[in-house]
């Protein structure tokens, strides 16, 4: 029979909560950036995408979580991270103001929302690339917080998955009725891109330093 | 002698036509309560890095709630108006938002104090 004694203490509840609301914190980007790839399609894709998105960072997550310790000792994936991330917001960007950009102006003045279409794929890609940069930062900050409580990191990883699923689709069914919105979700992704990209810097600040120095 | 009905008053009408187009929805009145009202309690009841997490958390609370209201009453088919999935919708994007923004490390620290996280740790 399995003992779960273990998991009662104190000091076992008080890392479990922990993990719970730093994973609930750390769905909300990957709920965002999923909602956003999954508005541009249509309705009985758009199911599907999130789906996607949901697998593709609970496997990246999971993974992650396996090497943790190695990724921490990368310098500079933080770095890189955040530049994929960025890369990912020009695209959306792109999308919105694109060849559809006189339907996205229709949809900011409140006209008629024709929401700019793209394929599956490309959402898919979209939405894969992005979970890559902030599985990664999610996982290196949550390895930290669940330390000797791996049930913990199980269970607060599962209920993020659920949550993610469900805020995702809320947020792709609001910005596909009032599209404009979609330039404060691209706002919110941006600013985690570059926080990243910042925090990766400081990160490599000392080599770079070394290298020109030397 | 009768008095002039200063309802049919042509300014009056003109008011009242203004007043119906442009009278926010009950959704509209909702959302700016659901917003400022906590806002303003958790600002001068919390101490100032815990708001905003303590505001997207309850914006998530809000949006599950909204969810589950749009689910067992859905709004009809085609509706221009704000309606609770919109609601929904807008408080899980302020929720990741406020959670995304908000330091999070200064929430555990509020919670959980310094002392009892070492003692867990240890």
């Amino acid at each position: 029979m399995i003992d779960i004694s273990h998991l009662l203490t104190p000091q076992a509840l008080t890392a479990f909560f922990q993990v719970i609301v730093i994973d609930l914190v750390l769905a909300g980007d990957n709920a965002v950036i999923i909602g956003l790839a999954a508005a541009g399609l249509p309705k009985h894709q758009r199911g599907r995408a999130i789906l996607v998105g949901i697998l593709a960072a609970t496997v990246l997550r999971i993974a992650f979580a396996f090497v943790a310790i190695e990724l921490l000792a990368i310098v500079g994936l933080l770095f890189a991270g955040g530049i994929l991330l960025l890369w990912v917001c020009w695209k959306m960007w792109r999308e919105l103001r694109g060849p559809n950009g006189a339907e996205a102006e229709a949809a900011l003045s409140g006209g008629e929302c024709h929401v700019p279409q793209k394929t599956f794929a490309q959402a898919a890609w979209q939405i894969v690339a992005a979970d890559v940069s902030m599985s990664l930062d999610n996982v290196l900050a949550v390895a930290g917080a669940a330390r000797d409580h791996p049930a913990a990191l199980v269970f607060g990883l599962g209920l993020s998955i659920v949550l993610m699923g469900l805020a995702a689709s809320l947020i792709a069914r609001l910005l596909n009725k009032h599209r404009w919105i979609a330039y404060v979700g691209l706002a919110i992704i941006l600013y985690v891109a570059a926080d990243m990209i910042w925090r990766g810097f400081w990160e490599i600040q000392p080599l770079l330093a070394h290298a020109l120095g030397s | 002698m009768t008095r002039p009905n200063r309802n049919n008053h042509p300014s009056m009408r003109r008011w009242r036509r203004f007043w119906r187009s442009s009278r926010p929805s009950a959704m509209t009145v909702l959302f700016a309560v659901a917003v400022i009202g906590p806002l303003l309690t958790m600002s001068l009841l919390l101490p100032l890095p815990v708001v905003l997490p303590a505001f997207g958390f309850w914006a998530l609370a809000f949006a599950g709630l909204m969810a589950l209201l749009a689910w067992y009453r859905p709004p009809p088919r085609g509706a221009e108006d704000v309606s609770a999935w919109d609601l929904a919708g807008a408080f899980t994007l302020i929720g990741c938002a406020a959670a995304i923004l908000g330091e999070i490390e200064h929430m555990l620290e509020f919670v959980w104090p310094l002392s009892s996280k070492d003692e867990a740790h240890d």
